[in-house]
């Protein structure tokens, strides 16, 4: 079992493993990393594709790949070829292809872009390719992925600089879990040099993968002598900051560095460390077989892939480079069956009392497992079925590789979360807390990853018949909960909204949960009673508005000040956003709390008069105003001039950047302005604000709530208007 | 339809059989070619097979345009959501899995090669072959073969040197044309005349339900000779 490995420019493997005091060091002397090459694309997927792909029978090598093999025969690149049988599709049988032991881990994308040139255009379908080097190694090696916790537990330290400083100054704000360094960037790596020895951490958390060559910069400039981060001397850079355009997005990733001996984690550039702390991402570490470190940067994605690629394994598949599976033909007629989109019933728009909610509990993937859907079985062209509704898809008989991946969490989760209903145990319950946390995502991702085109393994027929399985399952639903006294009121993917149908008897819910549940395989959970929900209208130009609802829990008592808690349940509406500043959020939930009291649009209004008028004095802080966008491109690589934008360039203006990913919190000071003087950064203290500009952000949060009892916009601006005229008149008649 | 008492003139191009390069203008999108792949349905046996790259095969609007929903069942239609599936559509445009075609549509050729995953040296290769794929279609199947390209720029040149026509399709004050380079096609689909202001799609449809009547192929509330069209 590893906490990390270190990959030598020789070629050696340097593997680091926990002990009781510290970590042993094992050397992996000429470690060959294997790559594969097979028949062309039109063999497979072309000509003689189709549900099952009939590539031409051969014994050993075809002249094409023996001619690769004579050109690749002594490249340094190239430490060995061969011959072997494998797997190149879950639908074909093993064949002999060209096995490449590549001199290092560096070598293998060398190699494959150099087969890719080799010969006509698609003449080779290359293996193994793209997999992270960690990852690849324990897969190839054998090597178990995650560090032996019943040594020790990890050490870990903390390092970390403020978002908007960077340059070498940036180290006299720098801190050391938490507390500051020093004062100088001088005194900053001294302390953090200290810090190192004296905890030996296995794990490093940094701000920003920057702080590792200015700290190294640093101690440079200023003769720290014999400073170290790492377990040995040095970093190494592995990936630099990158702008890339894949299907018509612009993406970006920043730097990536590793520390020999240590794992790396960079707080600006992770998803799981957010979501699940590190108790999360180490038991994903088990589960998926991704090491740490790799797992800390990694997308949801990639890790539901090192997963699928480890199931293929096991069935003697390998993981193809390039994407050249295509879709099969289908009727246009199918096609538009398919493209219906998520399922979503209209909404009865507006106030409704005394309603229950019913869900799947993670409907997709069990609709995955229960129903076999796995990229090889739908469509499997050995199977003449009719199984996927609505589109005539079969389903193979043969058991799919995707519910094996997905079932085993399934059951991890519902496991989870039973131990979590049981302890008593606060420390324990994080934990558990956590590792459900890092579950959840990969479950709620394996969905839409189906549909993704350049997804290893993805097909979209999956997706199809995924989506074509929900609509069928919720609608079977509604029409089960209809039969026997309730009324449907919404009905969004995975959940339904019921009350009781007037005039007629209702079988209780909890039975007629059951028998739907026994009926689809998939068990519909009792959520919630409300005693009164709301469904939005739709916003002109929004078509997502179908899932902007808010409502009043049964039972639990309104909090009168502060935050909602979980009395009042609300989706898609403005203070569940994360970009909301804090002030408007409080706005709608007083509003939230006003409605539930009285279900009067008046009252409400009044709620807004009485906070604007606070806002127009001024006595809104500033601190409360903050909005917080997460930013999705660089500054220059955005057309139009928005507020997130202007609050960009003001960072750049400071002497900071932020990558996207990041987050930028601005105060908007003068929306209509020009440039960079419309908004202020937090560290900025200003006292102003833009009253007009959060004003109508306010009553947009407003009309959000009243919108379900017919108000609008105009509505709104009205009442506050005369709202004004009636203060400024009574105020005028005192005497 | 009886908006009209005199008997409309409704002209699309006569496609011959392999590949016909269609430049449409932006405003118009992708309706002209859909409506080309319909006539040829309209006048054909065979089925069409259309292989998109550009993102454009999203089925209401040929649903809209389709005089009968049944038509919709004789277009088959494959994506390529990267530049390697569309490469293995290509080629398998002339395998046993496709038959008899009476047209076939490939939209966006060049669109997938132009992303930064795919080298540019090799872009150019993959092109090149996939023109090349498509051609064989032409001969194979001895049908017409309509390609669309996302920019008309350098990179597609091999493709105006391959195609056998090179059409533009433009809307004009009298409604869409079709034109080529040498002057030998110059198709005013619907003369829109005085008086007429309609949306592309209802232009569309009237256009054709013509084109189908004068084909005697179903129009919708029309007795169909047989269930199968
Ligand atoms: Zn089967």
């Amino acid at each position: 079992m590893v906490l990390t490995v270190d990959f030598h420019s020789a070629g050696d493997v340097v593997r680091w493993s926990l002990t009781d005091d510290g970590v042993t060091r094992t050397v992996h002397e000429g470690y060959t990393p294997t790559l594969f090459v097979g028949d062309a694309a039109r063999d497979l997927y072309g000509r003689r594709g189709g549900p099952t792909p009939t590539p031409p029978d051969r014994d050993g090598l075809s002249d094409s790949l023996t001619e690769l093999q004579a050109f690749l025969t002594g490249q340094d690149a190239v430490a060995n070829t061969g011959c072997e049988s494998y797997r190149q599709t879950f639908r074909t049988a093993p064949r002999p292809l060209l096995r490449i032991d590549a001199a290092s881990v560096d070598a293998v994308r060398q190699i494959a872009q150099r087969v890719q040139q080799f010969n006509r255009p698609a003449e080779y379908t290359c293996y193994n390719v793209d997999l992270t080097r960690q990852f690849r190694y324990c897969l190839e090696t054998g090597t178990p992925a995650s560090p032996d916790q019943s040594v020790r537990p990890l050490r870990t330290l903390s390092l970390s600089i403020p978002p908007h400083k960077s340059g070498p100054d940036a180290l006299t704000h720098l801190t050391i879990d938490g507390d500051a360094a020093g004062q100088t960037p001088e005194a900053a790596v001294t302390a953090v040099d200290r810090a190192v020895r004296e905890r030996d951490p296995d794990v490093i958390v940094v701000s920003t993968a920057d702080l590792i060559p200015l700290l190294f910069d640093a101690a440079d400039t200023h003769d720290v002598s014999g400073f170290e981060l790492g377990r040995e001397p040095g970093y190494t850079k592995l990936a630099g900051e990158s702008t890339y355009t894949s299907y018509g997005q612009v993406g970006h990733s920043p730097a990536r560095y590793t520390l020999p001996g240590r794992v790396v984690i960079d707080e600006s550039n992770t998803f799981f460390y957010h979501e699940a702390g590190l108790p999360g991402c180490l038991d994903l570490v088990n589960r998926a077989g991704l090491p740490l470190e790799e797992l800390g940067w990694a997308s949801i994605g990639r890790v539901l892939t090192a997963m699928q690629i480890r199931a293929a394994r096991d069935r003697d598949v390998l993981v193809p480079w390039q994407a050249w599976r295509p879709e099969l033909f289908k009727p246009a007629a199918t096609l538009d069956a398919a493209d219906r989109g998520g399922t979503t019933f209209a909404p009865a728009v507006g106030v409704h009392e005394n309603v229950h909610e019913l869900d799947f509990a993670s409907l997709y993937p069990n609709i995955i497992r229960t129903r076999n859907i796995s990229p090889e079985t739908v469509r499997c062209g050995c199977c003449d079925t009719d199984d996927v509704p609505g589109l005539g898809y079969s389903i193979c008989d043969a058991d799919g590789y995707l519910p094996t991946v997905l079932g085993p969490l399934i059951d991890a989760r519902s496991r989870i979360k039973d131990q979590i209903e049981e302890t008593t145990d606060d420390a324990e319950r994080d934990r558990l807390e956590s590792a459900s946390a890092a579950i959840k995502w990969i479950l709620v991702s394996c969905f839409g990853y189906q549909g993704f085109s350049n997804a290893k393994f993805g097909r979209i027929e999956c997706h199809e018949a995924i989506n074509a399985f929900a609509r069928d399952i919720l609608l079977d639903a509604k029409t089960a909960l209809e039969a026997v006294g309730w009324q449907v009121l919404h009905g969004i993917v995975d959940s339904i909204w019921v009350t009781p149908a007037p005039d007629r008897d209702q079988r209780p819910l909890e039975t007629v949960a059951a028998e739907i549940s026994a009926d689809t395989g998939i068990a519909l959970e009792y959520e919630s009673a409300f005693d009164w929900v709301a469904f939005c209208p739709m916003r002109n130009g929004d078509s997502g508005a179908l899932t902007r609802y808010f409502g009043k829990r049964r039972v639990e008592t309104t909090p009168s000040t502060g935050e909602l808690g979980d009395a009042i349940k609300t989706r898609g509406i403005e203070t569940r956003q994360r970009n909301t500043p804090p002030w408007v959020s409080t706005v709608q939930e007083d509003a939230l709390r006003v409605f539930d009291a009285t279900r009067s649009p008046d009252a409400v209004c009044d709620v807004l008069h009485r906070h604007l008028t606070a806002l127009r004095r001024g006595d809104v802080a500033t601190d409360d105003l903050i909005v917080a966008n997460r930013v999705s491109k660089r500054a220059d690589a955005y057309t139009q001039e928005t507020l997130t934008v202007a609050a960009l360039r003001r960072t750049q203006h400071h002497g900071s950047s932020l990558a996207p990913g990041q987050t930028v919190r601005y105060i908007v000071v003068n929306a209509d302005g020009r440039g960079i003087d419309r908004v202020r950064l937090p560290f900025e203290d200003s006292e102003s604000y833009d009253a007009d500009w959060y004003e109508d952000a306010a009553i947009r949060a407003v009309e959000s709530i009243v919108s379900c009892v017919g108000w609008d916009r105009t509505d709104i601006d009205q009442y506050l208007a005369d709202t004004t005229e009636t203060t400024l008149g009574s105020y005028n008649t005192q005497p | 339809m009886n908006t009209s008492q005199r008997q409309p003139r409704v002209e699309l191009p006569e496609l011959d059989a392999g590949l016909t390069l269609v430049d449409v203008g932006s405003d118009l999108g992708v309706t002209p070619v859909q409506s080309l792949l319909l006539d040829s349905i309209f006048a054909g046996d065979g089925d069409a097979y259309w292989v998109d790259a550009a993102g454009t095969a999203q089925t209401t609007r040929l649903r809209e345009l389709a005089p009968d929903r049944r038509y919709l069942h004789r277009v088959h239609v494959a994506r390529g959501f990267t530049a390697y599936q569309q490469t293995s559509l290509l080629d398998r445009l002339t395998g046993e899995h496709v038959t008899a075609p009476s047209v076939v549509v490939a939209t966006g050729i060049d669109r997938l090669y132009r992303d930064t995953d795919v080298p540019a040296t090799h872009a150019q290769d993959l092109l090149v072959r996939s023109i090349a794929a498509l051609a064989r279609v032409g001969r194979v199947h001895d049908v017409p073969v309509i390609v669309t390209r996302s920019r008309a720029d350098e990179f597609t040149q091999p493709l105006v040197n391959a195609a056998q026509t090179h059409l533009r399709c433009e809307d004009t004050q009298f409604g869409p044309r079709f034109t080529d380079a040498t002057g030998d096609v110059d198709t005013l689909v619907y003369h829109l005349g005085d008086g007429w202001v309609q949306t592309t799609l209802a232009y569309w449809q009237e256009v054709l339900t013509h084109r189908a009547r004068m084909h005697d192929a179903p129009v919708v509330g029309e007795e169909a000779t047989s269930g199968v069209v």
